[in-house]
């Protein structure tokens, strides 16, 4: 390694910052940015990287990491103190941001969306019906044509069926 | 839709017209000679240009869409009036296209000339004969031009029918089928038939957002449908057709079911008819021959979706407006759906549904993916069942339809029916009549009671039992051996998602039932019957009492379920004839018996004569014999009063022999509510339940492909294609299971 990679590896910088976003935020609002240097003093892990940086209050607020040279975002895992007032953070790749654009392009078999915003026709188990208990609605034809016996008037639905007999005339 | 450039031109030829020549509506018109006016577009040009030969269809590409096989369009009707012939095609689509006839006064001499048209050429082409643009008889499809593209936007229909009564008195003018569905004054209840169904346009000339729609007023010019398949009626030369156009079915409206009028008949004349073959009446005390069908709004709507185009069903409504400005998208607009091959079926939209039809996107008709080309389904599906009535057969009993009243008479009557024949009468006639006598209570096969007020019947008359009757026993012959009732379960009442119809609005967690008198109960499939109109069909059997309902779906009997309905009375009786010969047989022998007494007494006298004789002879032996034959003649006697006591006791005691007819029937079933209820089971959700909580934290479960970049929100993955991430192996399967557990976009 030449003189000058090493000062430009020296050179690395890390943008520490904040995020209240989940982890499994694609693309996550980053605020309370602040640039530090990174000094090489041993190999970095690419995705597990540890970070020595001299001590200042305000990375003790970050949460988020952005190392530019790696081209990855990264969550501060923890972060502990040193003699001769040093600050190490332990990193862990975040590859949702890292990648975002490529993973929003990925085609794949979607099986639950939110902005579906109700129910599909797809089962779905973890929807909160209660078990055992149905609610129960009934409705009548509108439009009877089968009459009833009407009080008060005859009832003449009735079919007596005798034989066809007769008396033989003579 | 691809038109066919080598026949129509190159689309950038196309001749843009002022709809209908003075309106500002733009639509393209063919160019069949390269030309720049719209005189290039007139079916005449065509043939010159050998593009539109005669005696030929033309160019199919040119339809936008197609009729499918529910439209009656694919089954026309013809009629050969003056044999009352019926033929019925069955072609599984139609195709059309809108075309425009510029000069008025052609058409109307045809009209007035209909009689003239008896040339002998096929009337299924679209030229009926040969042009001469100088003839007074000028040929009205000279001048006609096909439109290659037309805005979907720019014409809204407005649904019109012609009313009429069960016997075709006519309401005498088309009346708006909002007007008529409603029954406004009473129009649906005086006139519940029709005779005629039309798509009226009303045409937006204007090019801004609001619509400004006008009805037809150019008088030189008219806006019409033609059809363009073949009628296979019209194969035979010698029909004769009485229609100006045999394709263009009416010009300025769309005729959706009926004819244009009713229609004479005589020699040698075909009319088509665009009805169902059954709808088709004779008259043949006018002379005439016309389509009439009793009004079914879903029907009609149906006819009018196939066409895929706007059209109003309603002239009120809150959204309503005035059909100058009605948006379409509006309350009472509906919109014809064309599957995804742009064939119409009768399906349709209406409201803001509207929206999500893919026609409501289009700017021209052009952007139609029919194709037809492409082979279409021939299965004919009429998704109807037809019930028919049976011609009644009548069985070699009489049955009467009568009241309570008479039932109670009847049973008083056989119960004290046992005078047949007049007691101890001398018998001087010996014919074969006076011999004959029956049971009244034998001759009753049975009874039965049905929960129907008005069964069909004739005039009242006594009730023959065999060969005896009372006229105090009334009833009128039964004069139908079934009969079909009809529930209805309105719009409002049918199956519908409250789920957002979702997998909750189906089985397992919502489930239907539809209880019918008489029958019992029938599970629904909620796929099959969720919006659809059900029907219930229950045909009842007057001969055996029993019941078939079927359900239906839309006029499609989906299942079915069978019952009893009739109600078995029991009724008990003297067996009259049989109580008459044991009376007559009991006094016989009782006067048997007394006649035998008599015998035996003047027997013994003579013995004991005969044995003091025997003993004054010194003959001992005979005296003993004689005196053995005396002891005899006591027994006998005594023997002899003992049997004559038993046949006068037998004679004073004759048994009443009593019959009972039908054991009786369960009649719980008749308890029940006479009319079918339709009973839902729908889940409960907990009423903690936060959708859009729901959908942030856990996703609505779906199954679809896409990327990830067309959602927003939760989105959960089964499977992923990585590919074109650059990543590490380990952030590779980070990623998927990140993905896999849901991620927020």
């Amino acid at each position: 390694m030449t003189d000058e990679e090493t000062r430009a590896i020296s050179a690395r910088t890390i943008m520490l910052c904040r995020t209240t976003d989940d982890r499994r935020v694609i693309n996550k609002t980053l605020t309370n940015t602040a640039s530090y240097g990174i000094r090489a003093t041993h190999s970095l892990d690419i995705l597990s990287p540890v970070i020595e940086l001299d001590y200042d209050s305000n990375i003790l607020t970050k949460n988020y990491a952005q190392i530019s040279s790696f081209n990855r975002y990264y969550f501060i895992s923890d972060i502990k103190t040193d003699i001769g007032k040093k600050i190490i953070l332990y990193l862990t790749v975040d590859p949702l941001m890292s990648f975002a654009s490529s993973i929003m392009n990925c085609p794949a078999m979607i099986t639950r969306l939110e902005d579906k915003g109700a129910p599909t026709l797809y089962p779905d188990n973890k929807l909160p019906v209660i078990p055992g208990v149905e609610k129960v609605e009934s409705t009548i034809a509108t439009n009877s044509r089968i009459r009833t016996v009407i009080p008060g008037l005859p009832d003449n639905g009735y079919i007596i069926t005798t034989v066809n007999g007769g008396v033989i005339s003579t | 839709m691809n038109v066919n450039t080598s026949v129509y031109g190159a689309a950038d030829t196309w001749i843009e017209s002022n709809f209908l020549s003075s309106g500002t509506m733009k639509a393209k018109c063919p160019n069949f000679n390269g030309g720049s006016t719209l005189d290039s577009s007139t079916l005449s040009v065509g043939n010159t240009a050998g593009k539109t030969p005669h005696n030929q269809l033309i160019d199919r590409s040119i339809s936008f869409s197609a009729l499918g096989t529910e439209s009656l369009y694919s089954h026309l009707v013809y009629v050969n009036g003056s044999s009352s012939n019926i033929t019925v095609d069955n072609v599984p689509t139609t195709e059309f296209f809108y075309c425009e006839s510029r000069v008025m006064y052609n058409r109307r001499n045809v009209e007035e000339n209909k009689n003239y048209i008896n040339s002998n050429l096929p009337y299924n082409m679209w030229k009926e004969y040969e042009a001469d643009p100088n003839s007074y008889y000028h040929n009205y499809s000279d001048i006609t031009i096909p439109y290659t593209e037309l805005n979907p936007k720019k014409i809204l229909y407005v649904l019109q029918v012609y009313p009429c009564k069960a016997d075709g008195t006519e309401y005498g003018q088309w009346v708006f089928f909002g007007t008529y569905d409603r029954n406004a004054s009473n129009i649906q209840t005086n006139y519940p038939y029709i005779m005629g169904v039309r798509l009226n346009p009303r045409i937006d000339n204007t090019t801004t957002a609001t619509p400004n729609r006008t009805t037809l007023t150019d008088p030189d010019a008219l806006f019409g449908v033609a059809i363009n398949r073949e009628f296979s009626a019209l194969q035979n030369d010698d029909i004769k057709i009485n229609y100006a156009i045999s394709r263009c079915m009416m010009i300025d409206n769309i005729i959706i079911y009926g004819n244009e009028g009713k229609e004479t008949y005589g020699e040698n004349k075909y009319n088509i008819f665009i009805a169902r073959e059954n709808d088709i009446q004779f008259d043949t005390v006018n002379s005439l021959v016309y389509a009439m069908m009793e009004y079914d709004k879903d029907f009609i709507l149906q006819q009018a979706a196939c066409f895929g185009v706007y059209f109003r069903i309603s002239d009120q409504g809150s959204a309503a407006g005035s059909i100058t400005t009605l948006p379409l998208d509006s309350d009472g607009v509906c919109l014809g759906l064309l599957d995804e091959n742009g064939i119409g079926h009768g399906e349709y939209t209406s409201g803001a549904a509207n929206r999500d039809n893919p026609i409501y996107n289009w700017s021209s008709y052009s952007e139609s993916p029919y194709d037809y080309t492409r082979p279409v389904d021939p299965t004919q599906y009429d998704n109807t069942t037809g019930f028919y009535s049976m011609s009644p057969v009548w069985s070699c009993n009489r049955m009467y339809v009568t009241t309570e009243d008479n039932i109670m008479k009847a049973a008083q009557a056989i119960a004290t029916a046992i005078s047949l024949k007049p007691q101890d009468q001398t018998v001087t006639d010996y014919s074969l009549g006076s011999f004959l006598t029956n049971n009244p209570v034998d001759c009753i096969i049975s009874i039965k009671k049905y929960p129907i007020q008005d069964i069909p019947k004739g005039t009242t008359q006594n009730i023959k039992f065999g060969a005896y009757e009372n006229n105090q026993v009334q009833g009128a012959p039964l004069q139908t051996m079934h009969d079909k009732f009809d529930f209805v379960f309105t719009s409002g009442n049918n199956i519908f998602p409250v789920f957002g119809d979702s997998f909750l609005d189906y089985e397992p967690y919502t489930h239907a039932e539809l209880i019918i008198p008489f029958c019992g109960s029938v599970q629904l499939p909620m796929a099959d019957f969720m919006g659809a109109t059900i029907k219930v069909k229950l045909i009842v059997d007057y001969i055996t009492g029993a019941c078939t309902a079927y359900v239906c779906k839309n006029d499609l009997a989906i299942t079915s379920i069978s019952g009893q309905i009739g109600i078995e009375v029991p009724i008990s009786g003297v067996q009259g004839a049989t109580l008459e010969s044991q009376i007559v047989n009991a006094n016989l022998q009782y006067k048997a018996q007394q006649l035998a007494g008599a015998g035996i007494a003047a027997g013994a006298v003579v013995s004991t004569v005969g044995a003091v004789g025997s003993v004054a002879t010194g003959n001992a032996i005979g005296a003993i014999g004689s005196a053995g034959g005396l002891v005899g003649t006591v027994t006998k006697a005594m023997q002899h009063e003992v049997t004559e006591k038993a046949a006068e006791y037998a004679a004073t005691h004759v048994q009443v022999p009593f019959k009972q007819v039908s054991a009786g029937s369960p009649l719980v079933s008749g308890v029940y509510e006479y009319s079918c209820r339709l009973i839902i089971y729908r889940p409960i959700l907990d009423p903690a339940y936060d959708p859009e909580e729901y959908g942030h934290t856990i996703g609505f479960a779906t199954i679809e492909t896409g990327t990830l970049g067309e959602h927003s929100g939760l989105v959960q993955v089964s499977s992923v294609d990585l590919s074109g991430v650059p990543c590490t192996v380990t952030e590779s399967q980070m990623i998927e299971a990140a993905l896999k557990g849901g991620v927020y976009i």
